[in-house]
């Protein structure tokens, strides 16, 4: 992190006594325009000494005599290197700007960073800029499309969060799937913790499920205190994380204060949204046309449709009125930055309250942050910084339903063809919905939105806190000592409240639904680490770094619920009900770990060497006691114009080779040899065997990755080129052994699986124009990637969390891929194998061998299979980010590209099983039979084609317009700054997908299966006007 | 050689190093958690309190093993159906099955295989139990005789419940210490031995046991359930005895012979079955599985609830009708009928069973007992028994007591005359009424080979049904033993993993 660097530098030489200090070299670091840049660091090339400018870009450097070389670097502007004669002694700099972001540094380890040029794997890198275009409902959303290399999918259009981030694929089949966030030092939990909306809409269950559109909880960081994200990829940069890190680490840094007056910004958003799109639904022709579907099966229904059809039945646009909030949001933002003596802080509060399209739904985020950096004497530093926040979403209703609640699936099987937002003369409530069977089994959903509550509220606090030592500081070694400590704690609390006089509610014999689940969380991180810089000032070793250290992270969950249904009128609380259900569950990890880190840069800087490993043992294991080493190495090399003597146009080319392994732990409980509770009978508890049976020898499953690389910069820094190709083996992939039935167990969790991954990503970005008044940057980044399973040591399985073969599903089986979704198709017949194992191709009716049938085809006969229908995981990814700045006008555009990979329509499937699709009347390919039906009938025949579609799209994801005002308007508000802006968020989608968004998922968040889309709570738009003002 | 200031910056070096080593060392104890949800295997082993809930545990899972057992044998025997509107392979797997080797035969890796993993579940609950029990040090032996014998009793019926769905596949009679390490199949002959070995063993145990079981039973062995006392071990030895009656029975017709018949009459006369009973509370005197809302099971069948449970419309049309010209009192006490019309799923061939009006009625909340063996049945394997024995008047003496009191009906016209077969069919009929869903009709037909007499619900075309036999051995358990020990084999030589 640059901070951390430019910290430490600055430590290393406030006041070491130089062998030879004779003089003392003055300046000035400024920009273009003149104007100066504070924070600055100057300090002569091979030492590691340096100092800071001041606020007014001023530098005061001692230095031996003679001739010697000084650099001056600063953040977002390119290094600098000038000669100061012997004689000299002033040295003024002018820095360019670093569009490309060649400069700044990364992340090497817990206290460890290099600079970016010398970095051997390939880190990417979002800075505040990049991240704030457009706001997003959490952090995730800020960085689609901005690292390359990672997929982030939005599980639903539900305000407040609710997304996932897969880096390089999924590493892990039943582990853990999550990057590791770590925010200024905290490792922080981004746990899905289930609110509860099962309690009410009975997707899985009658308490929670996956399927509860949940929030994940990096929802809770705001992102306008960030000043930049690194995201690390492979597993040679991950390897410091150990046992957490397969899935990526995602290092995350806030702003902190910077020396000088105090400055105070201000920034006031006003928005809106609305739906991007909407599914409408089939413009009824006749009663008869409504009677087939068989919704008007009520007598009411019967009596609506009769009544309103004649003979063309009205059409009513229900899904536009209810996914119609175009309710003003609202985000202010205060900071304030500043320093003075030994001091800085940053400190800044944040509201933000946003709804949803769907009426009733929305999301407050409330939060204050408060960083200071403070040097005590020479030696030491202590920085910490707390944030508490507080994150109240109403998520609304969507999501599978076998309760009648979802509004979208409850649309799907209602003609429109009367108002739902009618009132009931006699109930003074919603008119019942008549359609659908018109019971217990449906409802309004108007009505639902309106009476039905799902809420999550949390609470949290995070802290962090960092002491630096510096145990020795010379000019040829430096010895730095930092522990590092952080705090992370949740409070999450969801809440449902189904009011007992709502349409479906008798439908299990209970009037009414209240349930509570609330889950305390509490993530401690501590380490303590040593640093030893030599730097022995020559050309074959500028300098070796090497670092000892150790760490120890506990994490506890314990999540707990009432749900009670038989609520008299108007009590909400969870009490005096009946058919009551309790959880209590407990979650507990802790680790420790040993690493010892050597980074040597060499050869004039060009060559850089990484060699380091990192030792954990934790309470997950079967063997708690034994270490798990997860060593790394790496090497780059820069060459420096390398083909000078032909052209000057290439800058610089760097070659980069590395290899590690991390880990993923196991899961909670895995190892523990139980006996569960057998549940009660004449009210007495029971105990009997768990069917689970604890493995005492699991262990972490280890990712093994090469990764090749190449980087470059052309025409003196206007073109950047990365580009990786990584290969990945993951091996002891934890998988459930299906025991014999016959033994009374069920199952025990073993390593007992591999998969590989291979892929290639690749970022180019350009500077078609940089002149005074005009700068265009162009950002492209391109991803692709294969996966498939090498081994596995228990049969082929259907990934969890899914719906059969009738809705397709990812299945792990040998020699393919993962991401393959599997479902019913139809063949004319099937093959067999013969005695001796080999394939004896059949000949169906047809005379013809065996073989898939077209939608058309029909063979006497045929059988259904569940067989490949086609892959849900993208063919390439692509973005663009585009940023064009006029004079004080700038235009910033993030578009994504994504090729392939398909998804199981099931939103489709609803509506064209209730008779409602939008197009069901259109022509199919049998002559007579309208595509709505011709499409359920392949599907309820055992073929689900129609409902696997291809997922190909273009979004245009941010849009950010914005002006610098004159400095005159500026001080009208009696500001120094002020910037108007226009932003906008996934404004527009360009695809033939027949639902949503090919990125929803009714699951939520997982490893695989993340293609099924059921009803969602519908994508949207959102558009904002901020004024930011700086004092 | 260093200069005294290079080695003070080593000695600094290396000082930051051992420092940082010392600082980030934990104690091993800090890792070592113990997981707070669920209890440990080790420490339950040494827990006073265990014993009850262990005890406890068997019970339950006996209740568990019985709702799956009567719903699986009654959709075969074509008392029920299970119309879920979203899944018909509640229907399709139990009536159609699929094609394998040119005939109808039910899918083992699909929906109508259980029966299976719920019995060996117990099984291993009960070799959990019996080890507890051997290793107490606190119990007396009278106690540790009942509770063994408690035990053993549930194990015997366990074995049984696998052996009524599986017949001629055989049964695994046991669970090994390492669930990797699996028991072999045994032949059906080689099962009822077992279980009537097992039941006899036990019975012995129980009659050494004392006055009181060291753990108390659940509801529905008192008094207030079950109509009579069977919380004692005296009382559960003539629960024991009822099953020992039935299984011999059964063993009887499968190759067991008179011997078996004089094994079940016995066992009878030492059961609580009671001849003179004339009321309805007297029939249903037995032992129950009793059920109440969370944190309790809910009944999983009753009405309250369970709207997919249809009654197969056969019921309606052979029931026989009192003097009064009324259908007979058990059907009118058991069958709801005007419900809305349910059938399976309709496929491009058409339906795949018929449509239903009828439902069940006695199991009316969900708090509603289940038997697992009671009086009326005892009566009427007695029936059977003295049938084979050659009693014809006392069998029809014995279906007349049923008959007449329990189904209101006028006395059978068959006679001592009557050919046995005659005979046979009249206790069929009223074994058919009186244990509607109480898990025989199925059973009963195939061990008197009348399986033919079930009626097809559609009997042509690619739906047509068919009538199991047998329930499949579950694929899982055929992969395992193909993983772990070669091809894999079943006790009659035919290998039955698809």
């Amino acid at each position: 992190m640059r901070r951390r660097t430019l910290v430490s530098l600055a430590l290393s030489l406030a006041s070491v006594p130089l062998a030879a200090q004779t003089r003392e070299i003055t300046g000035k670091v400024t920009q273009a325009g003149g104007a100066p840049i504070t924070e600055a660091t100057i300090g002569i090339v091979g030492a590691q000494l340096g100092v800071r400018t001041n606020e007014k870009g001023e530098y005061r450097l001692k230095a031996p005599s003679g001739d010697i070389q000084i650099l001056a670097r600063a953040i977002g502007f390119k290094r600098e290197t000038k000669l100061v004669p012997a004689g000299q002694s002033t040295a003024d700099f002018e820095l360019e700007k670093d569009v490309l972001q060649l400069e700044g540094v990364t992340v090497t380890g817990q206290a460890t960073t290099v600079d970016k040029r010398n970095a051997s794997v390939a880190v990417a890198t979002v800075s505040a800029d990049e991240l704030m275009v457009a706001p997003a409902k959490s952090l995730e959303g800020n960085l689609s499309g901005k690292v390359v290399g990672a997929s982030i999918f939005e599980n639903s259009g539900v305000p407040g969060g609710g997304m996932q981030i897969q880096i390089r694929g999924a590493t892990s089949i039943l582990g853990q799937g999550d990057p590791l966030y770590i925010v200024d030092g905290v490792i922080v939990s981004n746990a899905s913790i289930q609110g509860g909306l099962a309690s009410v809409s009975r997707s899985s269950g009658s308490t929670t499920s996956s399927q509860d559109q949940t929030v994940n909880r990096l929802a809770d960081i705001n992102p306008n205190d960030i000043e930049n994200i690194e995201v690390l990829k492979s597993a040679a940069a991950t390897a410091i994380y150990g046992s957490r890190a397969t899935n990526g680490v995602v290092v995350i840094t806030t702003k902190r204060g910077k020396a000088g007056q105090t400055r105070y910004n201000v920034t006031q958003r006003i928005g809106s949204q609305d739906a991007t799109r909407l599914l409408s639904s089939r413009h009824f022709q006749s009663y008869d046309a409504v009677k087939a579907t068989g919704d008007a099966s009520n007598p009411h229904a019967d009596s609506i449709a009769k009544a309103n059809c004649n003979p063309v039945c009205p059409w009513y646009d229900w899904q536009g009125q209810l996914y119609n909030n175009a309710a003003p949001t609202f985000e202010t933002i205060v900071s304030s930055s500043g320093g003075f003596n030994n001091t800085k802080f940053f400190a800044s509060l944040n509201d933000r309250q946003v709804h949803g399209v769907e009426q009733n739904s929305g999301a407050r985020l409330t939060s204050g942050r408060i960083n200071i950096d403070q040097t005590i004497g020479d030696k030491f530093t202590v920085s910490g910084g707390v944030d508490i926040s507080h994150n109240f979403t109403q998520d609304g209703i969507g999501n599978n339903d076998n309760a009648g609640i979802s509004p979208i699936y409850t649309f799907g099987y209602s003609p429109a063809i009367y108002d739902l937002q009618a009132i009931d003369p006699v109930t003074g409530r919603y008119v019942y919905n008549w359609m659908n069977g018109g019971g217990t089994g449906t409802s309004n959903p108007f009505d639902v939105v309106h009476n039905v509550t799902n809420n999550e509220d949390t609470w949290r606090q995070i802290g962090n806190i960092r002491l630096g030592y510096s145990a020795l500081s010379t000019v040829h070694n430096t010895v730095q000592l930092t522990y590092i400590g952080g705090v992370d704690r949740f409070q999450f609390g969801g809440n449902q409240y189904s009011p007992n006089f709502m349409q479906f509610e008798p439908a299990d014999g209970y009037l009414g639904t209240s349930d509570i689940n609330s889950s305390d969380n509490r993530n401690i991180n501590q380490s303590i680490n040593g640093v030893w810089t030599f730097s022995p000032n020559n050309r074959f070793l500028n300098s070796a770094q090497t670092s000892v250290g150790g760490t120890y992270e506990t994490q506890r969950q314990r999540t707990y619920l009432i749900r009670m249904e038989g609520l008299t009128p108007t009590r909400v609380s969870a009490t005096n009900g009946a058919n009551i259900a309790t959880n209590d569950q407990i979650q507990e990890f802790r680790d420790q770990s040993h690493y010892v880190n050597e980074q040597i840069i060499a050869l004039d800087e060009k060559l850089a060497l990484s060699a380091g490993v990192r030792a954990d043992r934790g309470s997950a294991n079967g063997d708690r006691s034994k270490f798990y080493a997860f060593p790394k190495y790496s090497a780059s090399y820069r060459f420096v114009e390398p083909f000078g003597f032909l052209t000057n146009k290439i800058d610089e080319i760097k070659l980069r080779a590395s290899y590690g392994q991390s880990g993923n732990r196991p899961n909670y409980g895995s190892r523990d040899i139980t006996i569960s509770s057998g549940g009660v009978i004449g009210g007495a508890g029971s105990l009997v065997a768990s069917g689970t049976v604890g493995n005492p020898t699991v262990k972490p499953e280890v990712m093994n990755e090469t990764e090749i690389g190449l980087d470059g910069a052309f025409f003196h820094g206007r073109v950047s080129l990365e580009a990786s190709q990584y290969n990945r083996v993951i091996k002891d992939l934890l998988v459930n052994y299906p025991l014999a039935p016959s033994s009374g167990l069920t199952q025990q969790q073993i390593n007992g699986g591999q998969m590989s991954t291979r892929g290639f990503e690749a970022g180019l970005s350009v500077v078609p124009i940089s002149s005074k008044n005009t700068e265009w940057t162009i950002r492209t980044n391109f991803q692709h990637n294969h996966q498939v399973i090498d081994k596995l040591s228990v049969p082929a399985f259907n990934f969890p969390n899914s719906f059969g073969s009738s809705y397709g599903r990812n299945r792990i089986v040998v020699g393919v891929s993962p991401t393959l979704i599997w479902g019913n198709q139809k063949y004319s017949c099937i093959n067999t194998t013969n005695a001796s194992g080999q394939l004896v191709v059949g000949t169906g009716a047809d005379g013809q061998p065996c073989h898939k049938l077209s939608q058309t085809e029909t063979v006497t006969g045929s059988v259904t299979r569940d067989s490949i229908v086609a892959d849900a995981n993208p063919y390439a990814q692509t973005s663009f980010l585009n940023t064009f700045r006029y004079k004080s006008i700038t235009i910033t555009a993030l578009v994504d590209w994504r090729v392939g990979g398909y998804t199981s329509d099931m939103t489709k499937n609803l509506f064209d099983e209730g008779g409602n699709s939008r197009d069901y009347d259109n022509a199919s390919p049998v002559d007579g039979t309208p595509l709505g039906k011709f499409r359920y009938g392949l599907f309820s025949g055992g073929n689900i084609s129609p409902y696997i579609d291809n997922g190909t799209n273009v979004k245009l994801r941010e849009v950010n317009l914005s002006w610098q005002a004159p400095k005159k308007w500026a001080n009208l508000a009696r500001a120094n700054d002020l910037r108007i802006s226009a932003q906008g968020r996934n404004l527009f989608m360009k695809t033939n997908y027949w639902s949503f968004d090919p990125e929803f998922n009714n699951f939520g968040n997982q490893n695989f299966n993340r293609f099924i889309d059921l009803a969602p709570y519908p994508s949207n738009r959102q558009f904002f006007f901020s004024v930011d003002l700086g004092y | 050689m260093m200069t005294p200031t290079q080695t003070t910056q080593m000695r600094k070096i290396l000082g930051a190093a051992v420092l940082v080593v010392a600082a980030t060392a934990c104690r091993q104890s800090d890792i070592d958690i113990t997981n707070p949800n669920v209890a440990s295997a080790g420490t339950v082993a040494s827990d006073p309190t265990a014993l009850q809930l262990l005890a406890t545990g068997l019970m339950v899972d006996q209740r568990g093993t019985r709702s799956a057992m009567i719903t699986n044998t009654g959709i075969f025997g074509r008392e029920m159906y299970n119309y879920t509107p979203q899944e018909g392979r509640n229907t399709t797997h139990y009536l159609i099955g699929i094609t394998a080797g040119g005939k109808q035969v039910i899918d083992p890796t699909g929906f109508a295989v259980g029966s299976w993993g719920g019995e060996y579940g117990a099984l291993r609950d009960i070799y959990n139990f019996k080890n507890t029990i051997n290793a107490s040090a606190g119990l007396t032996a009278a106690q540790k005789s009942a509770s063994l014998g408690f035990a053993e009793t549930i194990e015997a019926l366990m074995v049984f419940e696998v052996l009524e769905t599986r017949d001629t596949l055989g049964v695994i009679t046991e669970v090994k210490a390492n669930p990797f390490d699996l028991a072999p199949f045994v032949t059906r002959d080689s099962g009822y031995k077992f279980v009537l070995n097992v039941l006899d063993d036990a019975s012995s145990k129980l009659a050494a046991g004392g006055s009181a079981f060291p753990f108390t039973m659940s509801p529905g062995f008192g008094t207030s359930v079950a109509g009579a006392d069977f919380t004692t071990p005296a009382g559960y030895n003539k629960f024991n005895r009822a099953l020992k009656a039935k299984a011999a029975a059964h063993y009887a017709t499968l190759g067991g012979g008179a011997a078996a018949w004089q094994a079940s009459l016995s066992a009878l006369s030492a059961s609580f079955l009671n001849d003179a009973a004339t009321t309805r509370s007297q029939f249903d005197v037995g032992v129950y599985d009793t059920y109440a809302p969370s944190p309790d099971s809910p009944n999983p069948l009753t009405q309250a609830t369970n709207t997919n449970l249809y009654a197969h419309m056969s019921i309606q049309a052979d029931v026989q009708k009192k003097a009064n010209g009324q259908p007979d009192d058990r059907y009118t006490a058991k069958i709801r009928s005007g419900l809305p019309s349910r059938q399976g799923p309709v496929t491009g061939d058409g339906p795949t069973s018929a449509a239903s009006t009828l439902g069940f009625s006695m199991w009316p909340t969900t708090s509603s007992p289940i038997p697992v063996i009671r009086n009326e049945e005892l009566i009427l394997i007695r029936a059977e028994a003295k049938l084979a024995t050659g009693d014809k008047a006392g069998a029809i003496a014995d279906l007349n007591i049923v008959r007449t009191n329990s189904g209101g009906l006028p006395p059978s016209t068959l006679t001592a005359a009557s050919s046995t077969d005659d005979i046979l069919n009249g206790i069929l009929y009223e074994k058919r009424y009186s244990l509607l869903m109480e898990g025989d009709r199925w059973v009963d037909l195939r061990r008197y080979n009348k399986l033919g007499t079930l009626p097809l619900d559609i009997t042509s075309g690619p739906n047509k049904n068919f009538i199991a036999k047998v329930m499949p051995i579950p694929q899982g358990e055929c992969l395992n033993r193909v993983t772990l020990g070669g091809a894999f084999i079943g006790p009659n030589g035919l290998n039955d993993c698809q």
